[in-house]
């Protein structure tokens, strides 16, 4: 009559077998971590240059004043 | 030979449900019959009968029976109401056999509604339940398997043989109380002992949850001013606000100021110009002057080259305000001369013209503060071993018989598991340490439990009674034997069988059971309330202060545990900066390209242009932060579970009695 109505519960009817090995912590810490985050700003930068020019002229007056010719010597 | 008293069988229909005395008749005329019930199923009726020539499953007919007797001073006594469950299979013999099973028709309803009422925690924990077994049930159409909800209680499904009705009955101790049996009452011969399968001391298991771990906030990372050339890189590449970045990272507030402006400034050219217009002049009177030059905002480096001269006055102009800090320089100096007086050649005009470049010099002040929206899974591995305190039935245990090993599979606690995430904060990094974790745990202790308590049942007794005690067996009743044979001289266990006969042939009317005794060695096991390890005692509420060696007893007072914590793995919300931050420097080590900075042509007019070039320092701010998505954190939680204290049923360690 059991074939017929057993009720019982399901870990009695369940397939599961002991195990051969002692259970043991199955679990490990981080794995496949992804990828950090890097900022690095002012990396490969360049500078700024501006360019000027400096330009002065004076002028002065000035007047040639011939050379005297040299006295004739007795 | 008719029975030794009077048996009445009536057919009857499904809803006669109610014993009466319109059921004290006889429909068949019976020979023998043997009614018994075994632990996990419904109870059986054999009649043997005279064979009644008709066809039994005939539509219309009754195929359900009460059966009773008449007990004499106790009336008539129902025994049995079932239903037929088979045409007899030796139809052409005078006798023939009916079997009656008392199995309710509403049996499946039934056991989905015990199952509701029985969807407790820490008896049943959804988490450990497959999805599609998990029982509901429904008026309109039950779902799953009302018989995963017995997993965590030490109990079987019971059919009442007289109402129908299902219960569950303790595999250890029973509902209905003790039939007590002296040995007056047991014929000598029919007592029998059995030791059955050995019985199982120790169970390990493992539970594994797992949930997706979600969080939100911010982390700020400062303010800083960066003095540097190179500031418009620092301004451009800086992270904006709102920008999305990787790992689960984005930009609360990301600033970079240009403190003096130098990304919009530009050089300002300037010019000056002289004429002497007096009506007489003398040797030396400067005629004219015409000048122009460059102003560069801010600071920076200047650089001249491509000086052009002729001798003449060193005029005032010369002298050019240049440098950042408003300290003057001679212009000429260290080019061609040594920044003396030039050569005084009244009749040559001064002129003077170089070409400058100025670098510019930055300051540039940031903010930073960055968002975080995690998404990690997380995983917690509970990990415990669960042992028997028992006598010892056999002096070398098989191990495959002794130990089992249950691994759990859970769901994912981050979802609505009936409507609530069990770890309610997906934010958190543990869950068997909360308080919803830590009835999965007793779950799973219960389980446990409940596998070493069936099979503590190890010792089998039987015997036979006279028939009035016969009728009082149930399978929710223990009973108890007293026999000098028995070690200890009595036991006491759970009739997990029971049956009773009659028979015509040889007129023999009588009853028997069988109860599974428990080897334990009896005891309870006490909560402890631990050490306080965090702050005083009394300093704070209750559940805040930190307890060491603190254990919990699970409701049945047989068996305790200590949920220690676990060294913490992964990331832990709310985040701070220490967690995340793998590196943050200020880098100034690289140089920019060869920057131009003077072109001397006019100068070196022998050996043709010359270019002068400087590198100048790079400043890079350098941030590196762990990635709060993609992350997967298994946390092993061990668990210290205290010795299981199994009833003492009978003594098989007695010295004597």
């Amino acid at each position: 009559m059991s074939t017929l109505e057993g009720i019982v519960r399901p870990f009695q009817t369940s397939d599961i077998q002991p195990p051969k090995t002692p259970a043991s912590g199955n679990v490990t810490d981080t794995a496949n971590a992804p990828p950090n985050l890097v900022l690095n700003p002012g990396k490969g930068g360049n500078v700024k240059t501006l360019s000027g020019a400096f330009n002065l002229t004076i002028t002065y007056y000035h007047v040639n004043k011939p050379k005297e010719k040299p006295k004739p010597t007795a | 030979m008719p029975l030794p008293v009077m048996f009445f069988n009536a057919w009857v229909d499904a809803t006669e449900t109610t014993f009466g005395p319109q059921h004290e008749i006889v429909d068949e005329n019976i020979v023998s019959f043997r009614l018994e019930q075994t632990e996990g199923n419904s109870a059986t009726l054999e009649l043997d009968v005279r064979n009644p020539k008709i066809g039994l499953l005939a539509p219309g007919r009754k195929v359900w029976m009460w059966f009773s007797y008449d007990s004499g001073t106790g009336g008539i006594v129902p025994l049995f109401f079932g239903r037929l469950v088979g045409v007899p299979t030796n139809m052409l013999a005078e006798v023939v056999t009916l079997q009656f099973i008392a199995k309710p028709l509403d049996f499946i309803t039934q056991k989905f509604q015990l199952a509701e009422t029985l969807k407790q925690l820490p008896y049943y924990d959804p988490i450990f339940v497959d999805p599609d077994k998990r029982p509901y049930f429904s008026s309109a159409g039950s779902t799953g398997d009302p018989d995963v909800v017995l997993e965590g209680y030490s109990a079987l499904w019971h059919v009442d043989r007289l109402t129908g009705q299902v219960t569950i009955s303790d595999i250890i101790s029973g509902e209905d109380g003790t039939l007590v049996f002296s040995p007056t009452a047991i014929p000598y011969d029919s007592v029998s002992i059995d030791l059955g399968q050995p019985p199982l001391t120790s169970v390990q298991v493992t539970g594994d949850v797992s949930w997706g771990q979600t969080a939100t906030g911010t982390i700020d990372f400062g303010q800083r001013s960066f003095d540097c050339w190179n500031g418009g890189s620092i301004v451009s590449s800086w992270p904006k606000t709102g920008a999305q970045l990787s790992g689960g990272w984005s930009v609360n507030t990301g600033t970079a100021v240009d403190v003096y402006n130098v990304q919009n400034s530009a050089a300002r050219s300037l010019n000056f110009h002289f004429e002497n217009r007096e009506k007489k002049h003398a040797n030396g009177d400067v005629m004219s002057i015409s000048q122009s030059w460059t102003e560069f905002p801010s600071g920076g480096h200047l650089y001249i080259s491509g000086l052009e001269q002729q001798a003449g006055v060193i005029p005032s102009e010369a002298v050019l305000i240049y440098n950042a800090d408003g300290s003057t320089s001679n212009p000429y100096s260290g080019i061609d001369n040594s920044g003396g007086e030039f050569d005084a050649q009244q009749n040559i005009p001064l002129h003077m013209a170089y070409h400058q470049t100025m670098v510019m010099g930055w300051l540039v002040n940031t903010n930073l503060v960055l968002d975080y929206k995690a998404g990690d899974t997380r995983k917690e591995n509970v990990l415990f071993t669960l042992t028997a305190d028992l006598q010892s039935i056999v002096t070398l245990p098989d191990p495959d018989e002794a130990l089992e090993q249950i691994p759990f599979s859970g769901a994912d606690v981050g979802v609505n598991i009936d409507g609530t995430p069990p770890i309610a904060d997906s934010a958190r990094n543990l869950y068997f340490s909360t308080d919803r974790g830590q009835l999965s745990l007793q779950y799973l202790i219960s389980v446990a439990r409940s596998h070493i308590l069936m099979r503590a049942r190890a010792v089998n007794i039987s015997w036979q009674c006279n028939f009035d005690n016969a009728v009082l067996f149930t399978l929710r009743k223990n009973a108890s034997i007293a026999d000098d044979r028995i070690p200890g001289g009595v036991a006491t266990g759970k009739i997990i069988s029971y049956f009773l006969t009659g028979s015509g042939d040889d007129g023999t009317l009588f009853g028997g059971c069988t109860i599974g005794c428990a080897i334990g060695h009896d005891g309870t096991v006490a909560a402890v309330t631990g050490t306080e390890t965090w702050v005083e005692p009394n300093w704070v509420d209750p559940g805040w202060q930190v307890m060491e060696g603190q254990t919990t007893a699970l409701a049945s007072g047989d068996v305790a545990y200590e949920l220690p914590i676990p060294e913490p793995t992964g990331l832990i919300y709310p985040l701070t900066k220490d967690q995340v931050l793998v590196d943050e420097h200020i880098d100034t080590s690289e140089l920019t390209d060869p920057v131009l900075v003077g072109t001397d042509k006019a100068r070196y007019p022998a050996t043709g242009e010359v270019r002068t070039y400087v590198q100048f320092p790079i400043t890079a701010y350098y941030l590196e932060l762990k990635a709060v998505t993609g992350n997967l954190f298994a946390t092993p939680q061990p668990a210290n579970v205290s010795v299981l204290k199994v009833p003492k049923q009978i003594d098989l360690e007695a010295t004597s009695i």
